[in-house]
């Protein structure tokens, strides 16, 4: 009996924890939703808020759009996936296919250190090295603009998309390679016909966690884009990634303002974006687990 | 010399395998003329998948095996000097693995994988290849309306089936088979030992197995293998007939399996 | 036989040969570029580490450590003793208020609500709530702890939005730690007569602390770093290092982003990188004895 009762208690008491910790949770995402949706009112019109307008707050009146901030996120993030993509991909190909145990035993912890790293000191290593260079190379004012942001974010997503595509490609079972080098075929044609199309939902995965890391990372990108509210139309072009105007504004902004909510409503955007990928991962690791076990 | 390997498809002279530096295989001898049905038969872990890869070098996949000593001749050509190009040893020598298959592409696709790499087509159209190697096992008629369709929807048995139209495509002078029926119902086990019996004017086979009785129903030669050595080597009934060590006849007896 | 000897030796004929060699040569680059990925792998994290480790060790001295900043403008000469402290406790005390939530609540979807539709919805949103980024948090906390309760900017405001980001972490890799555990440890046991909860505390839990204590270290290893949740919430640009709940406190993360942002002093950004780094490395290293000892335990 007293057994029992001993159970059921630490039962409750576990629920209990679970129910408490989730609700601050819950209670983050309806606190965003009533601090933002007052903030798309004041926008009535969502499509002038997301393409139309131009963020100047000085100006009379006042504008919030968030255009430029949309576009510099897609610019830099999109910059960054493009190199981070391929060479991840290229390095988890590489330690799941031709690496030698020994080098896999090296390169593993390497991209766990690149992965441990702090986005500030991510940062401040892009102002070290890339942005004072910048100015003497290209003759810039200020070295800080969308190349060097997208380069720096590109080096801190690389570990995830790399730790990630290497686990997928190991998870092809080691049969589907020796059946098809037994029909005297070779590595690149294998990778090619087979490893990716095995490995593709893990890829994917990879990859929208990649883009999930990209969209949502604040600090590098608020040290290195260069802060501008204009719309930036070529890679040496200073930018405002929406994470940056977050951080920058947030702290000059008197609560309940028209300004104050444009920016949780952009927070919002970003918070919707990066759920709708995740979810998408989901969906996609449900569906192959259903066709691999029909 | 020569003359031998002329006459012989496959020459195997004191081959020896070691496995992460223990050895596996020690001194295997054997002579197959075309058109013959060589089983390799013996406890499990003996050594015969080991046997069997080292014939097309697919045992090189594996990390850790290598052939210590030794020589594979197949059409008078050692499969290891220096300058054969592994990937036409395999393509001339195919290989069916013991669990099926199915590459992740539509069953068309399945069969022209080593063809379209080879580009190996002899004049004829992909459709036809396609076709014949279909016909060869005898799937053609259960898949013509769904070539197009991903494979694994096929049944296990059909699966196999398709590894072996896979293999037969790329036009292979000998096809190697890795237990290809211990994972099929007997039903199917049947429709494959029957297209083995088929094959054989075309191409020597070599069929490694843990059934006595198929070996015993479509093998003109055994191997019996155990521990890494060849124990018996002869004509299929000679070898039921008069085993000649005590090992070899609890083993096909039934004694210990 | 000898029809098909005389085809294979035609098929490998001059045309088959110039095809060859280009699949060959496009195996042979694609290896290539596959090493060289892999060099990039190994060599980017080496070279930025290192760069920082080399340019940062000249700065790093025990009154660099010790001492608060110094000089006009503030940061140029002095040390960085309050951000430490500051990072510190705010990691320490968010982790206080996260970890037991995030241990019972694992044990609660892992033990008694295993494979329940609600196990499965909490761990889907939960999930979903690692990959919303800090800054989000940081937005949260602003609105919610400094301004709606009227926190302000402070050391217990930090630590709090800190907790909401390790809670969703801990809770995934406990979940993890103990479903991974073999049923037949559980059965074992409880073919002795003996209660859950005695069989949570002396098998279940020895047994995956090992992974229960990495998935702390990745949780707290991130908060320690990260500087956009406590960018508003908790951090101010100049303390005297008293430590006190309602008051803001210095952070290392948010310390250097300032250094760097106001153009204030380089020499002192290596400096409070490489404490950043070592501070982390330091922590991951106790982290590993821990694991070894929690393992030798058993």
């Amino acid at each position: 009996m007293k057994l029992i009762r001993g159970d059921t208690i630490s039962k409750i008491i576990s629920f209990i924890a679970l129910i408490v910790g989730v609700s601050f949770l819950l209670l983050m995402l309806m606190f965003f939703f009533k601090e933002s949706s007052i903030g798309f009112n004041f926008n009535p019109n969502l499509k002038k808020f997301l393409f139309q307008e131009g963020w100047s707050p000085l100006s009379s009146p006042p504008s919030f759009g968030i255009r430029h901030a949309i576009i510099s996120t897609v610019f830099v993030s999109g910059l960054s996936l493009l190199l981070a993509i391929p060479i991840g991909i290229g390095i988890g190909l590489f330690l799941s296919e031709i690496a030698p145990k020994k080098v896999q035993i090296l390169i593993q912890p390497a991209l766990e250190l690149l992965a441990g790293i702090p986005a500030v000191v991510y940062g401040f290593f892009g102002y070290a090295v890339f942005v004072k260079n910048f100015e003497i190379w290209f003759n810039m004012p200020t070295g800080e603009c969308v190349l060097v942001a997208g380069i720096v974010l590109s080096m801190m997503v690389l570990p995830f998309i790399a730790s990630t595509s290497a686990e997928a490609f190991r998870n092809v079972p080691w049969e589907y390679r020796e059946a098809a080098y037994s029909l005297g075929v070779n590595r690149s044609y294998v990778i090619m016909k087979i490893l990716f199309r095995k490995a593709l939902p893990g890829l994917f995965a990879a990859v929208a966690l990649g883009i999930a890391r990209a969209l949502g990372e604040t600090l590098a990108v608020l040290m290195l884009a260069g802060n501008s509210t204009e719309i930036p139309k070529s890679l040496l072009d200073r930018a405002q990634p929406i994470t940056a105007l977050l951080a920058t504004e947030l702290g000059e902004t008197s609560i309940g303002s028209e300004k104050y909510h444009a920016l949780y409503s952009a927070g919002l955007l970003l918070m919707l974006v990066v759920l709708i990928i995740n979810i998408s991962i989901w969906l996609v690791k449900k569906r192959m687990k259903r066709l691999t076990y029909a | 010399m020569m003359i031998i390997y002329n006459n012989m498809t496959f020459v195997i002279r004191s081959l020896s395998i070691a496995y992460k530096g223990r050895v596996v295989l020690t001194d295997v001898n054997l002579n197959v003329p075309a058109k013959q049905i060589t089983a390799v038969i013996g406890p499990s872990g003996c050594g015969k998948s080991t046997l069997l890869r080292a014939l097309n070098r697919t045992l090189e996949l594996v990390p850790g095996a290598e052939v210590k000593s030794g020589e594979v001749y197949f059409q008078g050509k050692n499969i290891y000097d220096k300058d054969t190009d592994v990937q036409i040893v395999r393509k001339r020598i195919g290989m069916v693995m013991q669990k099926p298959i199915a590459f992740p592409l539509s069953i068309k696709e399945n069969v022209l994988f080593g063809v379209k790499f080879h580009k190996n087509f002899n004049g004829k159209s992909k459709g036809e290849i396609v076709e014949t190697s279909l016909k060869t096992v005898g799937l053609f008629d259960e898949v013509k309306d769904r070539l197009n369709d991903k494979a694994y929807a096929l049944s296990l048995g059909q699966l196999q089936r398709l590894c072996i139209a896979r293999a037969l495509a790329n036009n292979p002078e000998a096809l190697l088979m890795d237990e290809p029926c211990s994972a099929l119902d007997p039903i199917s086990t049947g429709k494959i030992e029957e297209l083995i019996l088929q094959l054989k004017d075309r191409l020597p086979i070599f069929i490694v197995t843990h059934n006595i009785a198929q070996a015993k129903r479509i093998s003109d030669y055994c191997l019996f293998l155990s521990d890494g050595r060849v124990l018996q080597q002869c004509n299929t009934l000679e070898i039921f007939e008069n085993p000649l060590d005590e090992k070899v006849r609890d083993f096909i007896t039934g004694r210990i399996g | 036989m000898h029809e098909s000897v005389t085809y294979i030796e035609t098929s490998i004929g001059a045309s088959t040969c110039t095809y060859r060699r280009w699949r060959n040569f496009l195996n042979t680059s694609m290896e290539g570029f596959l090493w060289i990925c892999g060099a990039i792998g190994l060599l980017l994290p080496l070279s930025i580490f290192g760069y920082i480790c080399f340019e940062g060790v000249n700065h790093l001295s025990i009154s660099f450590i010790t001492e608060y900043p110094k000089g006009t403008p503030l940061g140029t000469s002095g040390g960085i003793m309050p951000a430490i402290l500051g990072s510190f406790f705010l990691a320490l005390i968010g982790f206080i208020l996260s970890f037991p939530f995030a241990l019972f609540g694992g044990i609660y979807l892992s033990e008694y609500g295993r494979e329940t539709k609600f196990a499965h919805v909490v761990r889907f949103f939960v999930e979903c709530l690692t990959a919303v980024p800090a800054i989000i948090y940081g937005l949260f906390g602003y609105a919610f702890l400094v301004v709606f309760l009227k926190f302000g900017v402070s050391l217990i405001a930090g630590s709090i939005t800190l907790s909401l980001i390790m809670f969703p972490i801990m809770l995934i890799s406990i979940q993890e730690a103990l479903l991974s555990i073999k049923d037949e440890y559980r059965e074992a046991a409880f073919a002795l007569g003996v209660s859950k909860i005695y069989i949570i505390r002396r098998v279940l839990i020895p047994r995956a602390w090992p992974s229960i204590v990495a998935g702390i270290v990745l949780a707290v290893g991130h908060a320690i770093g990260s500087a956009s949740p406590v960018l508003f919430t908790a951090s101010i640009y100049f303390s005297k290092g008293n430590v006190s709940l309602d008051q803001p406190v210095m952070t290392l993360p948010t310390h250097l982003y300032y250094i760097v942002s106001e153009a204030i002093s380089m020499d002192h950004g290596y400096g409070t990188a490489i404490v950043l780094i070592l501070g982390l490395l330091i922590f991951n290293l106790c982290a590993m004895f821990l694991r070894k000892v929690g393992s030798l335990k058993q």
